[in-house]
């Protein structure tokens, strides 16, 4: 009797019983996408990106209304603390709401200036809401970002995510930061963290399918600025120019495109160059008490296009081309750190370096890193190569130049 | 055998001394004695006829001699035995010698008539004498044809045994590709020969056995001395001695009497209908149990992972026979554990799926009636209903209705909204991974343990789902089959043997044979047989 | 010889007891006293754990003839000793597999089965322990054996999949934690690698039971790199600030794999692992207790009988008698102090005492030596 006797007795607990944890497929609310706003009654207000998968899906004999009706549908709670407003849902939705595929949490400005540590409590105490979201923040209000329907992408959730990762990894200004990355940041040296930003450019909004059926859409989804975080709390905007430069700093970036001018002298940007490595190492360097950043950056790349008047069979005209390159890389690094330094937040990790360089004296500088940030200076030395230039030899205006002659 | 119930008091009891064994090493099965054979031919034809009820057919021939006296019969019993044989290498003889002798005289004496049988009149190979009526019965009842004399008691029973019999074709089930096509017959002298033709050692030993009380039904043990374990034999030898039963059919019969361990879904012992895998069985140490009546022949001890082995692993690549067997492995899994996975991850544990999938998923789930475990059950146990109907059906409509059905079944059930989709691939899927498992008793271990498994992912998901694992793992690895482990060579691990595990290890490295079921001479091939060209001597850029 | 556990069943089942509730909470335990340092300190528990169980898996050693360990212990020194002996270490596995119980459930309770009763889980996890137990310790080291080898390919298969996210300047300031520091956080590791001592009443299923110490040492050994490897990777990942708050830190750096757009979120595989690995563990618990009692008191045939005694006494201890309230950290240390005192004291003890030659046994072994 030896397998019947347990095997009975297990299954014999497991019918008794019946079964607690089981969710149909179709009980569930899948949540795209949530966003978190602070509104004037002084609550959280949750919003939530609904995913209806009979629209999207189209499963065999169950068309219902078809094409005509929303990939999503977005609705929100409020309640004194985020949980609670979550909790508030139940008397809303007919199923319960699943957390487990969202992909984006957007953050209104006015609930990050009060400070995000509730909301990454919250998703680090819970099972279901997994660390991996990625986190953005909106001066608009929230919720109406996740109302904007997406071109291409019918799930506007993933469609942020999307795009958010393509834009890191082709263009590397804005970093894409998920939760405990966002808990790790803050939870560093210099308690400051960075998060992008997204907003809605045009009017109207798109937020039914019948405007999606032009072949231009009024107004779309994009990213925007980087969003500087203080202790937890909003404090200021970088551009994308002083945001890239940030990146480099932060040695996060993959791969970008700069554009430089031809001379020195002409402001114009006539030469594109595709960024493609960028490695970066920062050291703070002790002088006594004086401390400074030391900033080396090696990066290579391809021409993508130029229009200067230049044979690139010339090595010189290479050099140039590099050593324009170079400048406007440099330029770009000093606008980010000095954006940093004038916002007194120490996001590009100078704080960890110091205190895993110099333990000791970071226990005496700690208490007023901030403004003893703002104050060291940069030395920045950059290197870059042109390794590749594309298919043609001479740039279209020289050859054109040479024709004309 | 025993106890046969006539006691002819007036007869003496003959002790079993004077039977004489033809042959080799084939003992009969005998009970302890019955009655004697009277000096008297029409006694003796009376009580055979009244032990047999008077069977229609039961054919005695009286053979007189020239003046007309009763000199002897013959008797057999019509349909199982080769008639020509008995015409020409019996009845012929005895007619021609039976004239010759008694042209001369009046009549023959009875101690003429033994002279003349005992004296190789029987152009037969085996003769056995016999005193006994019930042993006689016996051997009329297998097809040996018994002639009796008249005023002896002594009986001879000549082999003959005949009858219609199956011709050796290609085996019904385990079919190959590339390997040899016979199959068993139901015939165990034909069976034995099939072993014997592939296997021409003299360490082969046949021993046979009756069993069945009614039956009597030829069962014997073929293993080879000094390859196989001692101690594996003589338990296969006890365990056998200990049936004692009405009738055995076929070797199912003798497996469910010996196997190691009832209560389990797992089977402890192999069977084949192939000569070449249950030959090559035996050659590895294991012990072949032919039984009468029945084309499938018994193999112990047996491992786990021996279910999973077909013969044509051996004659196909090595390469192409490890992917198959790993595939085959999965299937195992998959036909175990892919419903209940479905159910416990699509109801409990929904985060794992990719959101694209989920979405799919969800759409088809809209509508449909029923929880996900009812509608496992219902397409599991609808497609073991077609199933088992492909079975029964006429081979002319049998594919064509169970392929219809399923696909017709399935595709209206989800458009009619009772099913989702992905049910019908998932139970099809499993259905499909489950006729891949070469062994047809180890698939329906997966058949059954496939609805404990719903059961317990509908209940507790993916916890429920590694508890019944887990109690299938802790009983795989305590079970075991005539003293080996089952799980060898996993656990406990000995890695020499593994080389026939998931991998089938190619031929030239394969130096020795599985340690658990064979003695300790256990080399099996020369070593350095690894092929290639001849090394040439002296060419260059070789 | 005859046949039993090999070396490497034993040393898995050695592994089996200390690491599974172990990988749960070793970071956050070591991370608590020693911060980004908090390798070394695990480094250091294995040398100390490394030492005692060379101490162990000698004691267990000398029972060289396959006779149940309290049965030569009583021959050794008195059947008082033993007697006592027995109750001890019984009364210790039964509590100890009552609280790895409790830490299983709670583990459970949060990332898997939310809303199941406890008492479902906790009977559905003891009747399969007991199914375990009945089988016998060669059956559970054996299946220790396979998972054994199935960690090994889950750890490796963790690191290829986190090697993106991994930082190594996260372990920097190396040695900023003083040496006292460091000793303070090996000290729950070495308590919990102490559990080893169960190779005294593993070693006599051996079938070479000489060779005890040579599994429980690479045992020990095996689980002391896992331990530093697991600390290794959550201080890579996130970092000694985030991995201090965090209850499981070792099922949070699977549940933030991200791998190739459609790997994720898969960390209930690995808990499906895991949950089999503990299970053993408790088994193993349960098997001691058992093993003991039965040893002890010596019932004829009374093996089922204890086996649904206790397996009965376990799912009411587990069901009733756990506090209420969350009280981690004096239960830590009460926890701690148990283990030493029944892990290490006891058996010292009773090494000592069995150089008594009390015992019946060692006197009819000294007359009857021929």
């Amino acid at each position: 009797m030896k397998l019947v006797k347990p095997a009975a007795a297990l299954l014999s607990i497991v019918l008794l019983a019946g079964c607690w944890d089981r969710l149909e497929l179709n009980e569930l609310s899948i949540t795209a996408a949530t966003a978190v706003d602070w509104d004037e009654k002084q609550q959280w207000v949750v919003s939530y990106q609904v995913v209806i998968p009979s629209a999207i899906s189209g499963a065999m004999g169950n068309m219902k209304g078809g094409a005509s009706q929303s990939p999503i549908i977005v609705y929100s709670t409020h309640g004194p603390t985020i949980r609670g407003a979550i909790q508030q849902s139940t008397f809303e939705s007919p199923r319960k709401l699943f957390f487990s595929h969202n992909r984006v949490v957007v953050v209104s400005a006015e609930a990050a200036r009060r400070g995000l540590e509730p909301l990454i409590d919250s998703y680090l105490r819970n099972s279901e809401s997994r660390e991996t979201v990625d986190v953005l923040v909106t001066e608009e209000s929230a919720r109406s970002i996740l109302r904007q329907l997406m071109q291409i992408q019918t799930i506007p959730g993933e469609g942020i995510y999307e795009t958010l990762r393509t834009e890191n990894r082709l263009f590397s200004a804005l970093p894409s930061v998920n939760m405990y990355e966002l808990a790790l940041q803050l939870l560093g040296s210099s308690h400051n963290a960075v998060i992008p930003e997204i907003l809605i450019s045009g009017t109207p909004e798109v937020t039914n399918n019948q405007m999606m059926g032009n072949t231009s859409l009024p107004s779309k989804l994009r990213l925007g600025r980087l969003a500087v975080l203080k202790e937890g709390k909003l404090a200021g905007w970088l551009s994308q120019d002083e945001a890239l430069g940030v990146a480099f700093l932060r040695n996060k970036v993959e791969r970008t495109n700069i554009s430089a001018p031809c001379k020195a002298t002409e402001p114009t940007l006539e030469t594109s160059v595709r960024v493609e490595r960028a490695d970066t190492k920062i050291t703070p360097v002790r002088r006594g008490d004086e401390l400074t950043l030391q900033a080396r950056i090696v990066a290579n790349g391809t021409l993508l296009e130029t229009n200067c008047s230049l044979d690139l069979e010339e090595s010189e005209a290479l050099r140039q081309l590099e050593s324009q390159v170079r400048q406007r890389i440099i330029e770009v690094v000093r606008s980010g750190y000095s954006a940093t330094q004038q916002l007194q937040a120490d996001v590009i990790g100078l704080a960890d370096r110091v205190h895993r360089k110099y333990p000791k004296l970071w226990h005496e500088v700690e208490p007023d890193w901030a403004a003893r940030y703002a104050q060291i200076p940069l030395n920045l030395q950059v290197e870059f190569t042109l390794k590749r230039v594309g298919l043609s030899t001479k740039s279209f205006k020289k050859q054109f130049g040479q024709e004309e002659d | 055998m025993r106890g046969l119930g006539i006691r002819l008091p007036f007869l003496k009891r003959r002790d079993h001394s004077g039977r004489r064994n033809g042959g080799g090493g084939n003992g009969g099965g005998r009970g302890p004695g019955g009655p004697s054979l009277s000096r008297q031919l029409q006694a003796n034809l009376n009580a055979i006829r009244r032990e047999l009820g008077d069977s229609s057919d039961l054919t005695i021939r009286l053979i007189r001699d020239d003046s007309g006296r009763v000199l002897a019969a013959v008797v057999y019993i019509d349909g199982i035995v080769i008639f020509d044989t008995i015409n020409q290498m019996l009845l012929s003889p005895i007619m021609e010698r039976v004239h010759e002798l008694s042209s001369g005289r009046s009549s023959l004496s009875a101690a003429d008539m033994r002279a003349l049988l005992e004296a190789g009149t029987i152009q037969l190979g085996r003769v056995r004498e016999t005193y006994d009526l019930s042993h006689l019965i016996e051997e009329l009842l297998t097809g040996s044809t018994i002639i009796l004399s008249d005023g002896s008691s002594v009986a001879f029973a000549a082999a003959t045994r005949g009858g219609e019999k199956r011709s050796v074709d290609e085996p019904s089930s385990q079919t190959v590709a590339r390997g040899p096509k016979e199959g068993f017959t139901e015939d165990v002298q034909t069976n034995i020969s099939l072993i014997r033709r592939r296997i021409k050692s003299p360490l082969i030993r046949v021993e046979n056995r009756l069993l069945g009380k009614h039956t009597k039904t030829v069962t014997s043990v073929v293993y080879m001395k000094g390859i196989a374990r001692e101690e594996v034999v003589e338990e296969i030898r006890r365990r056998l001695s200990r049936i004692e039963v009405d009738s055995i059919l076929e070797s199912g019969y003798v497996e469910e009497f010996i196997q190691d361990e009832v209560w389990t879904p797992f089977p402890t012992i192999q069977n084949s209908e192939r000569p070449d895998a249950i030959a090559a069985g035996i050659l590895e140490g294991q012990v072949a149990i032919v039984v009468d009546g029945s084309p499938f022949v018994l193999l112990a001890p047996v491992t786990f992972v021996k279910f999973f082995q077909s013969s044509e692993d051996y004659y196909q690549r090595f390469d192409i026979a490890t992917f198959l067997r790993v595939i085959r492995m999965v299937s195992f899994f998959i036909s175990m554990l892919l419903p209940s996975l479905y159910i416990a991850i699509t109801t409990f544990h929904q985060e794992m799926l990719p959101t694209p999938l989920l979405i799919s998923l969800a759409a088809q789930r809209e509508g449909v009636p029923f929880p996900a475990l009812i509608e496992a059950m219902l397409m599991e146990v609808t497609f073991e209903v077609l199933r088992e109907a492909g079975v029964r059906m006429p081979r002319i409509i049998g594919p064509a209705i169970s392929i219809v059905g399923a696909l017709v079944l399935g595709q209206a059930a989800v458009q009619a909204g009772l099913v989702s989709a992905a049910m019908i691939i998932v139970v099809s899927f499993t259905a499909i991974a489950n006729f891949v498992i070469p062994a047809l008793n180890m698939a329906i271990a997966a058949r059954l343990i496939r609805f404990a498994m719903m059961l317990l992912a509908a209940t507790l998901g993916l916890f429920g789902i590694m508890s019944g694992v887990m109690i299938l793992l802790i009983h795989l690895v305590s079970l075991k089959s005539f003293g080996v482990p089952y799980m060898t060579p996993l656990a406990p691990l000995k890695i020499s043997n593994l080389k026939d595990v998931l991998v089938r290890a190619p031929w030239w490295l394969m130096k020795t044979r599985p340690s658990v079921i064979s003695t300790e001479d256990r080399v099996r091939q020369a070593p350095g047989l690894k092929p290639g060209p001849p090394k040439d001597r002296g060419e260059r850029g070789s | 010889m005859r046949s039993g556990l090999t070396v490497a069943e034993c040393m898995a089942a050695i592994i089996m007891i200390i690491m599974p509730t172990a990988y749960l909470i070793v970071p956050t335990a070591v991370l608590d006293f020693a911060a980004q340092d908090a390798w070394i300190s695990t480094i250091a528990a294995t040398a100390i754990g490394g030492g005692i169980a060379a101490w162990l898996g000698w004691f267990a050693g000398r029972n060289g003839d396959g006779e149940s360990f309290l049965n030569w212990l009583s021959g050794r020194s008195g059947r008082a000793i033993a007697f006592a002996g027995g109750l001890l270490l019984a009364f210790h596995f039964f509590s100890h597999a009552s609280r790895a119980l409790n830490e299983y459930i709670s583990f459970l309770k949060v990332n898997v089965l939310p809303t199941t009763p406890n008492a479902v889980l906790i009977a559905v996890t003891v009747l399969l322990a007991m199914y375990a137990v009945g089988q016998g310790i060669v059956t559970i080291a054996r299946i220790c054996f396979l998972m054994m080898i199935a960690t090994v390919g889950i750890y490796t298969a963790t690191i290829v999949l986190l090697y993106s996210r991994m930082h190594f300047s996260y372990l920097q300031p190396i040695g900023e934690k003083s040496i006292g520091h460091i000793a303070a956080g090996a000290f729950t590791p070495v308590c919990w690698m102490s559990e080893a001592a169960i190779i005294l009443l593993i070693a006599p299923f051996m079938a070479k039971p000489r060779q005890a110490p040579r599994a429980v040492i690479w045992g020990v050994l095996l689980v002391g790199f896992m331990m530093m490897f697991i600390v290794l990777e959550a201080l890579m990942l996130f970092g000694p600030n985030v991995v201090k708050f965090l209850q499981y830190p070792s099922f949070e750096l699977i549940s933030v794999i991200q791998f190739g757009g459609f790997l994720e979120r898969i960390d209930m595989y690995f808990i499906m692992f895991w949950m089999v690995t503990v299970f053993l563990k408790i088994s193993l618990l349960l098997f001691g207790a058992v093993h003991c009692l039965e040893q002890t008191f010596r019932v004829r045939g009374g093996r089922q009988l204890i086996l649904w005694a206790i397996g009965l006494l376990l799912t009411l201890d587990a069901s009733f008698s756990w506090p209420e309230n969350f009280e981690m950290e004096i239960e830590a240390f009460a926890k701690n102090v148990s283990l030493i005192i029944f892990n290490i004291l006891v058996p010292f003890v009773l090494w000592l005492a069995s150089y008594l030659k009390l015992g019946r046994g060692s006197k009819k072994a000294e007359e009857g030596r021929t």
